[in-house]
């Protein structure tokens, strides 16, 4: 019964220490809001990892804080909320350097601002409202893309490959000055020098344009020119993600991405993410409520209730071994299109008031297992069968009956 | 008399005399039928077995006879009082025994009137009364509790985020002290506003005038308080009348849409093609007289387009709301919506507006003053104070005092309607 | 209920249309039409619950909201009872509102915020003239009992309860009047799994206790067809297909079999078997000719630009809008849906 997997000091870093393979690291994460009518707990110890090239789910009803979860990791949690202790470790992988572990609720707000966006990017839920309506949506890609790229070594590289095609189709005097200029600024290939705001502007636009193209919107070059609302709601997301994408971050959080989509679009758009993640060579953490969803697109799953992560396995194995009783409740409530119910099994009971939360297991008045132990003591989080990991003083499926 | 005007030749002194005596005669016809509706509607009320809807409505209808019936003529003779009287400026000679005639007739009218007061009043009293006799009382008065209940929770977190606020407080604290010194202020001057002293004028602050004495001899200390009467009633009494009216067309406008609506707002475009101070000042100049009234009227007629479309707007969003449909699709009528569903929720901006403007209306109605279209000279009035003190601006105190009443006065309205507009917002409400 | 079998028809709907003119220009002209419903024919029987699904535009919440005549038909007839209610005025409908209601998409937005929920649920009773004061605060509360909520909430305002219960009051506001007809325009949408179960359970209760008829709006196909007996696909303004059966397994148009296969299923086993339709929907001011679906649909042929196709019935009541209805071969998926762990349990 292991708390966590045992990690390599590979890589170089002051005090943290990451196994390579694990590109975010979230560790007993506690999130509160003081509001009039109390302290509401959001967050009480959420502990997953995401693996590097893995799409994460974190799947979970209304109220169960795994919005609050992404906007943590952003660091994006503002008054009347704190976030009051944990860890999220950040493997920040530097272009070219060494990759350098990082607490990102220990580093300053100015290292923080250069990784939100840029390294960790976050897509929302409901696309008409977010992008700015007033600009274009070519600008604002473009506007991220200056916000935190270096292109100068684009922008020459573009100026070398312009000249070179001159070149094919010169003769004479002009053949030989622009040989001469060709071999200044290949010399320059080394260091590039900061090119000018326009130069850096158009080389922002064309970044945009193709990164529309990445996510296979059709004319890219026209929708850039085009604001907002004059797209429907598939479209206006793929250029959200391809704003989040601009960067080639490391993590793209998608809360809620597809919820306000029709079903063929979100199947378009669910797809689209799978295909881009092996071409980034990023990894993805995929909030919802749909755990068709999770089904379809993820491969380790961490299931919320009540701001506690309470089943975490991959997809795999929680669909066939469905262990903790909430879990087991979800994929019951379902109504499953093979199987014709007269009624559909309630769990009974309503999600609770963060403000007084359940003593305990956080589940234990809706459990239809649940006994004084689960009232009294909160479960500690364990390892149950390798990989899987729950908390809960009776897990079910598979193991039903092994603890009294 | 002569007879200047084809109108009163028709009515001439002689055709009075002689109808007078016939006109009290209808009039005391009308009040005997009012008086038969009355005792009748009352017995069917009773008669109808304790029916309290059917009681209600009955009284209502009465009230509402009798009301028109005995106030209509009021209005029509006062109208043409009014009439009279803007004759009487141009020397229209016809017009000046008239001003006796109408004043008689208007006198009567409200002694007959008047004699109802007390009845009137007497009946509220026991109408109110007889609500909490047993028999009625269990019709209504849980339900009226319970319905209450909500309403009072949501009062007392509307004055918990008050408290929380100290600007808000602040604000609040300061326009109760000056209600309290408009409503007590023969009590806590030591001059009366139109006091002057002709040997002291001009004498800076000391223990016998504390704020000095302008160039007339007056106390500045009194005769500021004393303004603030002034000062407080346009500003409260323009924002009224500007809301009430306003608020009545805006939501016509927005709710019945199409033509009306047009109309409406090309005439509220009229009005905010003009700054508001100048378009006061054309109306005031138009109405001839330059006084406090006037400059209430024109306030009134530059303010209400603010409201007409503040209302046409919000409810132009509330009717497409989806609860809008919702009480559709029970049955409920237009009008239904419209004044239990779509006026009360636009009144939240309405409130946050009318507490700013108290203090726009006050700035506006000092700077006319200020300019000379107001207060007539020697009304203890902020803006005319200002105004008169301009050319002793070495003597500071008779400048700085007013000023500084002024400052205070419109700060407070701004910090409290900003405080009304957070506490109101519904965002920011919300835990 | 067998298939083919049913009651009596509550509802017939014949020919309906529904444009939204479009305006624009100095004069307001009008520049075209939104046509949002285009002439649709079909039935709703007695007792059952019918299941409308489609995606955004295709017509589904206006059809819902046009025979509660809440939007005024274009063009063709409801019979409601017998009765013609597309043209009636306004007097002849107020009787009917009794008898039919709805329930909206976002129970948030649909109870007006100024209002303590007894006022809420007690409106149609006051408008209707049923009852006041101590009467219609009993009859609310009864109805609160019957959605499972009690005495402590009728005081209360919407903003105080959650998205589930803020729900179950629309409902219990519909049940007022004891209608015969409600239509549920997508009510689970914006609501989570669990609560969505105790909705579905709830109306299903609800359903037997009162013999109510349900029209089911939703895009959800999978809690359509849990609850729905009959289910009909609707693509911009046209119905595709109509069956009493499994629309999972035995969908005969293709827009429905890809619509089917698009639905995220809770099975891994599942993965990956969407057909991922090309392009978007079209704009329904301008729809392509003949068939609706055919510039998207990839058995398209010549006829299916030219003609519209007809609702054809194929069997038992199944109707589809489809040239070649029959012939094509969509029941691949259904192969891949025999395996899973959940048709074991059947």
């Amino acid at each position: 019964m292991t708390v966590d997997e045992p990690t390599n000091a590979d890589e170089v870093s002051s005090e943290i220490h990451m196994d390579p393979g694990v590109v975010l690291d979230v560790k007993g994460l506690k999130t509160n809001f003081y509001t009039y009518e109390g302290i509401v707990k959001a967050l009480d110890g959420i502990t997953f990892k995401l693996k590097r090239g893995d799409t994460l789910a974190l799947v979970g009803e209304t109220g169960c804080g795994k919005s609050v979860t992404a906007k943590s990791i952003m660091r994006l949690v503002d008054s009347p909320g704190k976030i009051e202790e944990g860890e999220i470790l950040f493997l920040d992988e530097k272009d070219g350097g060494e990759p350098i572990a990082k607490d990102l609720l220990k580093i300053s707000e100015d290292e923080m601002r250069e990784i939100r966006g840029n390294k960790i990017a976050i897509v929302f839920q409901d696309p008409a409202t977010y992008p700015n309506p007033v600009f274009k949506i070519g600008d604002q890609i473009a506007e991220v893309v200056n916000l935190h790229q270096d292109l100068s070594l684009e922008i020459l590289q573009d100026k070398i490959a312009q000249l070179e095609d001159a070149l094919r189709l010169a003769e004479g005097e002009t053949l030989d000055s622009i040989q001469q200029r060709l071999d200044e600024l290949s010399r320059q290939l080394d260091n590039p020098p900061k090119p000018s705001d326009s130069e850096n502007r158009k080389a922002a636009k064309k970044k945009a344009i193709e990164m529309l193209n990445l996510v296979r919107m059709p004319s890219a070059a026209e929708i850039a020119n085009q604001y907002p609302h004059e797209l429907s709601g598939g479209m206006r997301q793929r250029a959200l993600i391809a704003m989040a994408l601009s960067c080639n971050p490391q993590i793209l959080i998608a809360d809620e991405a597809t919820t306000a989509l029709d079903v063929t679009v979100q199947a378009q758009v669910l797809g689209l993410l799978n295909d881009l993640k092996s071409e980034l060579d990023a990894s993805i953490i995929i909030i919802t409520h749909d755990l068709g969803v999770v089904a379809e697109t993820c491969t380790q799953v961490a299931v919320m209730y009540a701001g506690v992560v309470v089943e975490y396995t991959n997809t795999d194995e929680l669909f066939s071994d469905p262990i903790h009783p909430y879990t087991t409740g979800l994929l019951e409530a379902i109504p499953k299109i093979t199987v014709k119910v007269e009624k559909l099994t309630q769990i009974k009971g309503t999600v609770p008031n963060l403000i007084s939360p359940p003593s305990g297991c956080r589940f234990h008045p809706r459990c239809e297992y649940a006994t004084e132990q689960c009232s009294n003591e909160r479960p500690p989080r364990e390892e149950i069968k390798p990989g899987h990991w729950i908390e809960c003083w009776h897990p079910q499926g598979s193991l039903s009956g092994r603890k009294k | 008399m002569t007879e200047t005007d084809t109108w009163s030749a028709a009515v001439s002194g002689q055709t009075v005399v002689e109808e007078t005596p016939l006109a009290l005669n209808i009039f005391a016809i009308m009040q005997f039928v009012v008086a038969l509706i009355g005792i009748g509607g009352g017995i069917s009320a009773l008669l109808a077995s304790y029916n309290l809807y059917a009681a209600e409505t009955v009284a209502l209808v009465t009230f509402l006879g009798v009301m028109i019936i005995i106030f209509l003529p009021m209005v029509i003779v006062g109208y043409l009082l009014i009439r009279v009287a803007l004759a009487v400026r141009t020397f229209e000679s016809w017009s000046f025994p008239w001003v006796i005639y109408g004043n008689l007739i208007m006198a009567g009218l409200a002694i007959l009137a008047g004699g109802l007061v007390p009845f009137i009043s007497i009946a509220n009293i026991v109408m109110i009364c007889l609500l909490f006799v047993p028999v009625i009382k269990e019709h209504w008065w849980e339900i009226f509790k319970e319905d209450m209940g909500p309403r009072s929770k949501e009062t007392k977190y509307s004055l918990y985020l008050i408290r929380r606020s100290p600007l808000v407080v602040a604000g609040v604290i300061i326009i109760a002290a000056y209600v309290f010194m408009a409503f007590f202020a023969p009590f806590i001057t030591p001059y009366g506003p139109t006091e002057r002293n002709w040997s002291q004028t001009l004498r800076p602050p000391s223990a016998e005038h504390l704020w000095g004495t302008d160039q007339n001899g007056g106390d500045v200390f009194s005769m500021v308080i004393w303004a603030t009467q002034i000062d407080l009633k346009i500003a409260v009494t323009v924002v009224a009348v500007a809301l009430i009216m306003g608020s009545f067309i805006g939501a016509s406008a927005g709710y019945f849409g199409g033509a009306l609506d047009e109309v409406v707002m090309r005439i509220t475009d009229v009005f905010f093609a003009f700054p508001g101070l100048i378009l006061a000042m054309a109306i005031v100049a138009a109405l001839g007289q330059r006084n406090l009234d006037n400059i209430s009227i024109a306030l009134m007629l530059v303010w209400w387009p603010t409201y007409a479309r503040l209302v046409r707007g919000q409810v132009l969003i509330e009717r497409e709301k989806l609860y809008v449909e919702a009480a559709r699709s029970v049955g409920a009528s237009d009008m239904r919506i419209l004044v239990f569903h779509i006026l009360p929720n636009t009144i939240q901006p309405v409130i946050v507006q009318a507490t700013l403007d108290m203090g726009g209306v006050l700035l506006t109605a000092a700077g006319l003053s200020f300019i000379g279209f107001g207060a007539e000279a020697g009304t203890a009035e902020w803006g005319l104070m200002i105004s008169q003190g301009q050319t002793h601006f070495m003597d500071y105190w008779v400048t700085f005092y007013p000023g500084m009443a002024i400052l205070l006065c419109a700060l407070s309205f701004n910090l409290v309607g900003d405080g009304v507009r957070d506490i109101l917002d519904p965002k920011l409400r919300r835990r | 209920m067998e298939y083919g079998e049913h009651g009596d028809s509550l509802i017939q709907v014949k020919h309906l249309k529904k444009f939204f003119p479009l305006s624009g220009g100095v004069f307001r002209k009008v520049l075209g039409y939104v046509r949002a419903v285009d002439d649709i024919t079909f039935d709703i029987y007695q007792g059952e619950t019918l299941g409308l699904v489609g995606e955004s535009g295709c017509g589904k919440t206006t059809t819902g909201r046009t025979i509660l005549r809440l939007l005024q038909p274009s063009a063709g007839e409801i019979l409601f009872d017998g009765r013609d209610i597309a043209k009636m005025g306004r007097g002849e409908l107020k009787d009917l509102r009794r008898d039919m209601s709805i329930v909206f998409q976002d129970p948030m937005a649909s109870l007006d915020p100024r209002l303590t929920i007894k006022n809420a649920i007690g409106e149609p009773l006051l408008v209707n003239g049923i009852a006041r004061g101590h009467r219609l605060r009993n009859m609310v509360l009864e109805l609160l009992e019957k959605v499972g909520l009690n005495e402590d909430h009728l005081n209360r305002f919407p903003h105080e309860f959650s998205g589930g219960q803020r729900q179950r009051i629309c409902i219990a506001r519909a049940l007022a009047l004891r209608p015969k007809f409600i239509v549920m325009d997508e009510p689970t949408s914006s609501t989570d799994v669990s609560v969505q179960a105790q909705t579905l359970n709830l109306m299903k209760d609800l359903q037997n206790e009162f013999d109510l008829t349900y029209l089911f709006i939703s895009h959800n196909l999978s809690v359509v067809k849990h609850m729905s007996d009959r289910v009909a696909v609707m693509y911009l303004g046209k119905i595709v297909e109509l069956t009493p059966r499994d629309i999972f397994n035995e969908a005969m148009h293709p827009y429905s079999a890809a619509l089917v296969s698009a639905v995220p299923v809770p099975d891994p086993a599942l993965r990956g078997r969407a057909e991922i339709l090309a392009g978007e929907v079209p704009s329904p001011i301008n729809p392509p000719s003949g068939c609706r679906f055919h510039p998207r649909c990839r058995y398209a042929t010549e006829k299916c630009q030219d003609e519209v196709p007809e609702l054809r019935d194929m069997g038992n009541g199944h109707l589809v809008a489809c040239h070649y209805a029959g012939e094509l071969d969509l029941t691949y998926k259904a192969e891949l849906l025999q395996d899973t762990k959940y048709s074991a349990e059947v």
